[in-house]
Parts: C-alpha cells; sequence; structure tokens
C-alpha cells in the first residue's frame, strides 16, 4: 500500500485529536469531580442523578419541617409539663383547704393564690411559637382560651381544634394537641377550686376531684405530644440514615475516582506531548532531506 | 542507414513532459480532492528497415492518467453521505442535549423547592412569606419551562436555517458539476483527458453526497448524473431545483424539482433527524407543562383561599362555539373546546354566611352532556349563589352580599373530573402547554391552602405539595421529577447514539479516504523518484543527441 504525506498528516492529526480530547475529558473530571458533564456521559445516571438530587432536596426539606416540629412539640411539652405543676401546686392548696381546721379567711387567702395559678394555666393555655398559638388548631392567630366572666366562670375555646399534621419523611406526624383538651378541664377545675376555697370546706374536697381529673388529661397530653417526640427523632434519624446513603449512592454513580482521574490524567498527558514530539519528527523527515 | 535525431528528440520531449506531471503533482500534493496523474508512455510506430526489420523510433505520451479507483469513489460518497447525516444530526442533538442538561437540572431544582415550600405552608400556612415564595418558584417554574420551550424550538429554528444553507450550497453544487459536465464532454470528444476538471468534479460529486445523499452515475459520454432519494438530479444538461419549506409544526422538507422527497443520506437529512428529536422532546416538554398546570391548579381549585372564601369569582378558561349555535354555552363542556377536558365530577359547594356558618351543597356535573348554561343553573341552586354564563363563554360566580363561597372538599377525591381546574377557576398556572404556561394567580392570598378559613389549616397544601410530587395519571403514572429525568436521559441517550453514529461513520470515511489517498494521493518519495528517473531520461536524451552530433560532424570534416 502506497502512503503519501497528506495519509501520514491526517493520520497523525487524528491521533493527536484523539489524544486531546481524552486529555480533555479528563481534565474536565478533575476539575469538577464528576464525570457526568452532559447527559450524553451516561445516560441512565444522568436521569438518576435528577430524581437523587430531588430526593435528596426533599429530605433536607423534612430536616427542617422535623425542626419546626420540634420546635413546637419542645414548647406544648414544657407548657403541659408546667401545667400539670401548676395543678399539682392547686391540688395542694385545695388539700389544705379542704381541712376543717382553717378558717374562711384561711382558705380565702388559698384561693387568691389558686386564682394566681388559674392565671398562670391561662396564660399556658394561649402559649404561642413565632407569634402562633399552639394549642388553638387552625385558628393560629387567636389566643383560644378565655375566662368568661359569669357567673359562674367558665373557660370558653374559640380554636377549632383541628389537628395540625407537618410531613417529615414519608409520613405526616400530628403537631399539639389541638384543644379544647385538656386545656379547658384544667382551666374549669381551678375556677372551680377557687370559688370552692371561696365558700367553704366540703366544697373545696369537692372541687379536688376535678382537679385530679384535670391532672389526669393533661397527663395524658403529655404522654401524647412525648409519643410524638419519640416518633418525630426516630423518622429524622431514619431521614439522616436516608440522605447519607442517597450521597453514597450519588457518590458511586457520579464522582470520579480521583486519585485514578489524575493518574489517568498524567498518563495521558504523557502520551500527548509525546505524540506531538514523534508526529513533529516523522513528519518533517522526507526524502528532500537526503537528495 | 542514415543516423537519425527523431528518437533522442521524442525521448527529451517527452522527458520534459513527463517532468511537467511530476512538477504538477508535487504542486498539487496538498490540493483535497486531487488524484494524482501519471503518464503513460509506449514507443512510437517504427519504420521499416530494408534488410533488417523494423526500426524503432523513439518514445511517445500515450496519454496522461489519473490514478483514480472508481469503486473507491462510490464507496467514499456513500461515506460522505452517511457521515453528513450522522455529523449534521450529532450536531443538533447535541446543542439539544446542553439544552435539556442544563434546564433539566433547574427546572428539578424548582420543582423540588415549590415542593418543599408547599410542605413548610402546610405546617405554617399563616406564612405570608412562605406563601410568597410559593408564588416566586411557581413563576419561576413556568418561566423555565417556557424558556426550555424556547430554546428547543429555536434550536429546529436554527436547523431550518442550516438546512436552507446547505440547499443553497446544494443548488451551486449542481450547477457547477452541470457546467463541468459540459466542459469534460467537450474535451473527451476532442480526444483530451480532462484530468483536473473530473477532479473538481469529483468533488463537488462527493460534497454533493454529504449534503443531500446524492448517488452519482458516470455516463459512456463522460457526463455525470445525480439522483437524490430516487429522483433525478441531474441528468445531462437538465437539472432540477432543490427548495426546503416548513411545515405546519416548522419541520423542514426537502424538495426536488418542487416534489417532496424523502432523504436517504446528507447532512440535511441529518438535521432533520435532529429537528425530529427535538419537536419529540417539544412534545415531552408540552406533556410535562399541562400535567403542572392540570395537578397544581386541581389541587388549588379545591382548598379555601389564604385570604378566606371567595366572594365572586370568573373562569379562566372561556367555552367555544364548537357546535355553531352562535352561544358557546351550549355545547357539552366535554367538547367546547376546553385545553383541559373534564370528566363527569361531584364538586362540593360550600356557602359561608355572615356568622361564619358553611352551608355545603354536593353539585353533580357530567360534561359529556352538561354544557355551560346546564353548570350555571347547577351551582346557581345553592343558596346565596349566583351563578351565570357569559355571551363570551365565561362562567361568572357571586356570593349574595355577606355570603362568601368556596370549593373545599376534605374528601379524598375532590372534583374528581377536574372540572373547577379545566374552567380554569382558582388556578395558579395558566396555558396549556410549555409555549405559554405562565403564572396566573392574582396574589399569595389566593392559594388555598386549608379546607376551612381558619389561617392554620394547612391541609390543602399538603395535598398541593402531594400533588407536586406524587405521580400523576397526566404524566405516565410517573412524578413529575421522574417524568423529567425520563427526558433527560432520553436526550442524552439520543445525543450518545448520535456521537457514536458520527465516530463510527467518521471512522469508516477515514479509512476509505485512506484507501483512496493510497491510490489517488501524493507521494513526494515517488514524484522525486520519477523527478530522476525523467531528469535521467532527458539527460540521456541530450547526450544522444549530442552523440549523434559529433558522429555528424565526424561524417561532414571527411567531405
Amino acid at each position: 500500500m502506497r502512503v503519501t504525506q497528506n495519509q501520514r498528516t491526517s493520520s497523525s492529526l487524528r491521533d493527536i485529536q484523539s489524544a486531546a480530547q481524552q486529555l480533555s475529558t479528563l481534565e474536565e473530571q478533575v476539575s469538577s469531580g464528576t464525570r457526568i458533564r452532559r447527559p450524553s456521559d451516561d445516560p441512565i445516571v444522568a436521569g438518576r442523578l435528577l430524581t437523587l438530587d430531588a430526593e435528596q432536596g426533599r429530605l433536607e426539606n423534612s430536616e427542617r419541617m422535623g425542626q419546626l416540629l420540634g420546635a413546637e412539640l419542645e414548647v406544648a411539652d414544657s407548657a403541659l409539663q408546667a401545667l400539670s405543676a401548676a395543678l399539682a401546686r392547686a391540688r395542694a392548696l385545695g388539700v389544705a383547704g379542704g381541712s376543717d381546721a382553717l378558717n374562711s379567711t384561711d382558705r380565702a387567702s388559698l384561693a387568691v393564690e389558686v386564682d394566681g395559678i388559674l392565671q398562670e394555666a391561662l396564660g399556658l393555655s394561649n402559649r404561642t411559637l413565632d407569634g402562633r398559638s399552639i394549642f388553638a388548631g387552625g385558628q393560629t392567630n387567636l389566643s383560644p382560651y378565655e375566662l368568661q366572666a359569669g357567673p359562674p366562670q367558665l373557660a370558653s375555646y374559640a380554636g377549632d381544634g383541628l389537628t395540625r399534621s407537618v410531613a417529615v419523611g414519608d409520613i405526616l406526624i400530628s403537631a399539639t394537641p389541638a384543644g379544647p383538651e385538656p386545656m379547658t378541664a384544667a382551666l374549669n377545675s381551678l375556677i372551680a377550686l377557687r370559688d370552692a376555697l371561696r365558700t367553704d370546706a366540703s366544697s373545696t374536697r369537692a372541687a379536688l376531684d376535678g382537679i385530679d381529673s384535670a391532672h389526669e388529661g393533661t397527663t395524658l397530653s403529655l404522654a401524647k405530644v412525648g409519643t410524638r417526640q419519640g416518633l418525630l427523632q426516630r423518622v429524622d434519624d431514619e431521614v439522616d440514615v436516608r440522605i447519607l446513603r442517597l450521597l453514597e449512592l450519588r457518590s458511586e454513580l457520579a464522582d470520579v475516582d480521583l486519585s485514578e482521574a489524575i493518574v489517568s490524567l498524567r498518563e495521558h498527558q504523557v502520551a500527548y506531548e509525546r505524540g506531538l514530539q514523534v508526529v513533529a519528527r516523522i513528519l518533517q523527515v522526507s526524502i528532500l532531506s537526503y537528495l | 542507414m542514415g543516423l537519425s535525431g527523431s528518437s533522442a528528440l521524442s525521448g527529451l520531449l517527452t522527458a520534459q513532459r513527463a517532468l511537467e506531471v511530476v512538477g504538477h503533482n508535487v504542486a498539487n500534493a496538498s490540493t483535497p480532492g486531487y488524484s494524482r496523474q501519471r503518464v503513460e508512455l509506449s514507443t512510437r510506430r517504427p519504420q521499416s528497415a530494408t534488410g533488417a526489420g523494423q526500426l524503432g523510433t523513439g518514445v511517445q505520451i500515450v496519454a496522461i492518467r489519473r490514478s483514480v479507483d472508481m469503486f473507491l469513489e462510490g464507496r467514499l460518497q456513500e461515506a460522505e453521505s452517511r457521515l453528513g447525516v450522522s455529523a449534521s444530526s450529532a450536531l443538533g442533538v447535541g446543542e439539544l442535549e446542553e439544552i435539556w442538561g442544563r434546564a433539566g437540572q433547574q427546572i428539578s431544582d424548582t420543582l423540588t423547592a415549590i415542593t418543599n415550600v408547599a410542605e413548610e405552608i402546610a405546617a405554617r400556612p399563616d406564612d405570608p412569606i412562605l406563601r410568597t415564595q410559593f408564588i416566586g418558584h411557581a413563576e419561576d417554574l413556568a418561566r423555565r419551562i417556557r424558556t426550555l420551550a424556547s430554546d428547543v424550538i429555536q434550536v429546529r429554528s436554527d436547523l431550518s436555517k442550516v438546512v436552507e444553507a446547505d440547499v443553497g450550497e446544494a443548488n451551486s453544487l449542481v450547477a457547477e458539476v452541470k457546467a463541468l459536465n459540459l466542459e469534460i464532454r467537450g474535451l473527451e470528444i476532442s480526444g483530451q483527458t480532462p484530468n483536473d476538471l473530473l477532479d473538481r468534479r469529483a468533488i463537488a460529486v462527493r460534497a454533493l453526497g454529504r449534503l443531500v445523499g446524492a448517488e452519482s452515475k458516470e455516463s459512456p459520454s463522460g457526463e455525470v448524473s445525480l439522483r437524490v432519494a430516487g429522483r433525478i438530479l441531474l441528468s445531462g444538461q437538465d437539472a432540477e431545483t432543490l427548495s426546503a419549506s416548513n411545515d405546519a409544526q416548522g419541520m423542514t422538507q426537502l424538495h426536488v424539482g418542487g416534489l417532496l422527497t424523502t432523504l436517504e443520506g446528507g447532512s440535511v437529512l441529518g438535521s432533520q433527524r435532529a429537528q425530529s428529536a427535538a419537536l419529540d422532546s417539544e412534545g415531552r416538554l408540552d406533556t410535562l407543562a399541562r400535567g403542572m398546570i392540570e395537578v397544581l391548579n386541581r389541587a388549588n381549585s379545591v382548598g379555601v383561599p389564604a385570604s378566606g372564601p371567595m366572594t365572586s369569582l370568573a373562569s379562566g378558561w372561556p367555552t367555544v362555539d364548537v357546535n355553531g349555535s352562535g352561544s358557546p354555552n351550549d355545547d357539552p363542556l366535554a367538547s367546547a373546546g376546553l385545553p383541559f377536558v373534564p370528566g363527569a365530577t361531584t364538586i362540593q359547594v360550600n356557602v359561608t354566611d355572615p356568622a361564619g356558618v358553611r352551608t355545603t351543597t354536593a353539585v353533580s356535573f357530567d360534561p359529556a352532556t352538561g354544557t355551560l348554561a346546564d353548570l350555571a343553573s347547577a351551582l346557581g341552586a345553592s343558596p346565596f349563589l349566583n351563578a351565570s354564563a357569559d355571551p363570551g363563554g365565561i362562567l361568572r360566580l357571586s356570593a349574595v352580599a355577606g355570603y362568601a363561597f368556596d370549593f373545599a372538599d376534605p374528601g379524598g377525591d375532590p372534583d374528581p373530573g377536574g372540572l373547577l381546574a379545566a374552567l380554569g377557576l382558582g388556578a395558579v398556572l395558566g396555558g396549556d402547554g410549555a409555549t405559554d404556561i405562565t403564572l396566573v394567580l392574582g396574589s399569595e392570598s389566593d392559594l388555598a391552602l386549608g379546607w376551612t378559613p381558619a389561617p392554620g389549616d394547612g391541609r390543602n397544601a399538603t395535598r398541593i405539595a402531594a400533588a407536586l410530587s406524587g405521580v400523576a395519571a397526566q404524566l405516565g403514572d410517573e412524578t413529575p421529577v421522574a417524568f423529567l429525568a425520563g427526558i433527560v436521559t432520553r436526550q442524552g441517550l439520543v445525543a450518545r447514539r448520535a456521537n457514536a453514529d458520527e465516530d463510527s461513520s467518521g471512522a469508516s470515511l477515514d479509512a476509505l479516504e485512506a484507501r483512496n489517498q493510497s491510490v489517488s494521493g501524493v507521494s513526494l518519495e515517488e514524484e522525486v523518484a520519477d523527478l530522476l528517473k525523467f531528469q535521467q531520461a532527458f539527460e540521456a536524451s541530450a547526450r544522444y543527441l549530442s552523440v549523434i552530433n559529433e558522429i555528424s560532424d565526424t561524417l561532414l570534416r571527411l567531405v
């Protein structure tokens, strides 16, 4: 087969261009850290990366949602614990007031203390987070609990009982108790105790049942909030694990093995430079040099 | 017997001509398409000498021929045609791939962002900042889809211009081949071998192969005829004109002599294939856009706006007078020109009185038979709600003063036929495809986040988030991101195949080109060898003449 100068030039150029292209690809991979620069690099992986990135974004948002819900549950937990403690203090006052040894002045003084606890419980029932009532159901812009003027004085609820839920991971977790319970029972039992203390010892003793019942209701709500906090923690941990797995999978699919890529880049660089030297020498050789 | 210088003279002249051919070869060693020329020598007609047989009279040039392999030339033309298709197609789909790769990621990110915000809103529906963020993302989503559609359409338009340029070039080449045919034929009739013109014609014919997949055939008279996909493009001196036009979809079509022709090769076919790929991706993007419009609007239409129940509302999509009755209000809604066709459905009409008490009326409606006027009548039957179908095909709803209404439905599948969204009631996104998808929601307070007017009710926002991230029948039971990923994967596969085709046909052409060069290319070594050979022949002939001259002088001195 005849070999002409044009053939040698074309063939050399083709080889050099091919080497330069490989070099350029490796340079891109090393500088970007990813082997997928465009969909045709690996179409299946390119599509998969989109869904993985979307899933990662959703899970990271789940973490934020979990933090929001966690903050609300924490505020609810602290409010309910404070309410539970207030009811316990009120009960102690009620037990003391139920004693026939105390006169009406003593009981009136205890009634003032219980009234203070009532105001505290009202404040706890209208607890807000970031300006939003947490025990009002959907009526987050209202202070849901009020004490009616009476008589008889009773606690009223302006919330709507809507159980709000927050999506964390793949599940909806209910937020704080929507009301009216256990707050209404607690407030009404405190009103009843205060009024009983103002009346007599036997009424006071009778009012203690209401306090006990409200305390049980509060404890039950606390347990529910605690359960949700536990669930949230488990889901949150699961979300963390899922994000880690996604990152690992993404890395396996798309990331360049840097050490391998750098070694390969160096090899191709050397090959490219040698190619250039060889081609330059070969193309210089001609019969004309020997005539 | 007398000594003649004619042999020497023929040797001198022949060597001189041969040297000129060598010089021509060397001069054109790098000329694209040049075929090496060589002289064919033979002995001149001998003289009859008395008693000693015939006496040679020297050398002559029989012909100066091109070194060509006709089989290879045919193969090269086919390879050019294939490379034309694959290179042009790879260029177009490569552009599409770049666009989709970039925009696909942006749209996916926006989809994720809007879904995340919808979930946050579900937890904090009373936060106007989140609602504003949602609107911003919805606007971004619509804009990104529109931009992508516009970019893809631009690629098709650019490819049309490329085809027009290719067709213009092809017509010039046909005219060139036609002129060369005439010139070559004239020269061949006069017994000459127009080697350089043959080369020029071969170059033009190959270029036509690359542009439109033209096939050539040489007649015994030396003329080349051309065919494109079986249609005659050039026969003798009869040439047809190539032309390009765009069909209703903006796809470029090729005509030979005014007749629509389906090409079989060449870059024009490659451009057409890239246009088809672009059109296919436009269709898929359109499906995504329509899916997003429908699922988002359907979810938003069955909630209570953040600003509370509505006092008035008008449909966003007018019905059309399809049956030609003169009114758009008496056509069944399923065939009244709505961009999204509704199905049989039941919707909840909630009317809130001044005291905040809500009364719910269920309205069942079958768009296959019911008209806009029927729907107005059915909705108007709800207490304290006025409904009418205006002459322009718009449904208008208004509550009696002090009252308000909404279509919130806590049920699992509210408005299963998508009637409200099909009419554009409570729509977030307008348009009916990728080119015109747009945000139509008036303000963030129009977002329907709850199933009740309570500011902390975010249950419908949860429904919106689920619609944005869940599988949708409109998208072939895929999520929007998965559907988008499918399109990007497809673009990647198409581009990869096109690149592989280009590499393969390029390698094939290179191999053929190398073989052709080994036949037709100029080898400097060979030419220098010829140069020395003919130089020596010239010198030998001159030396022979000198000897004859000396002999003649010797003889003359005897006189």
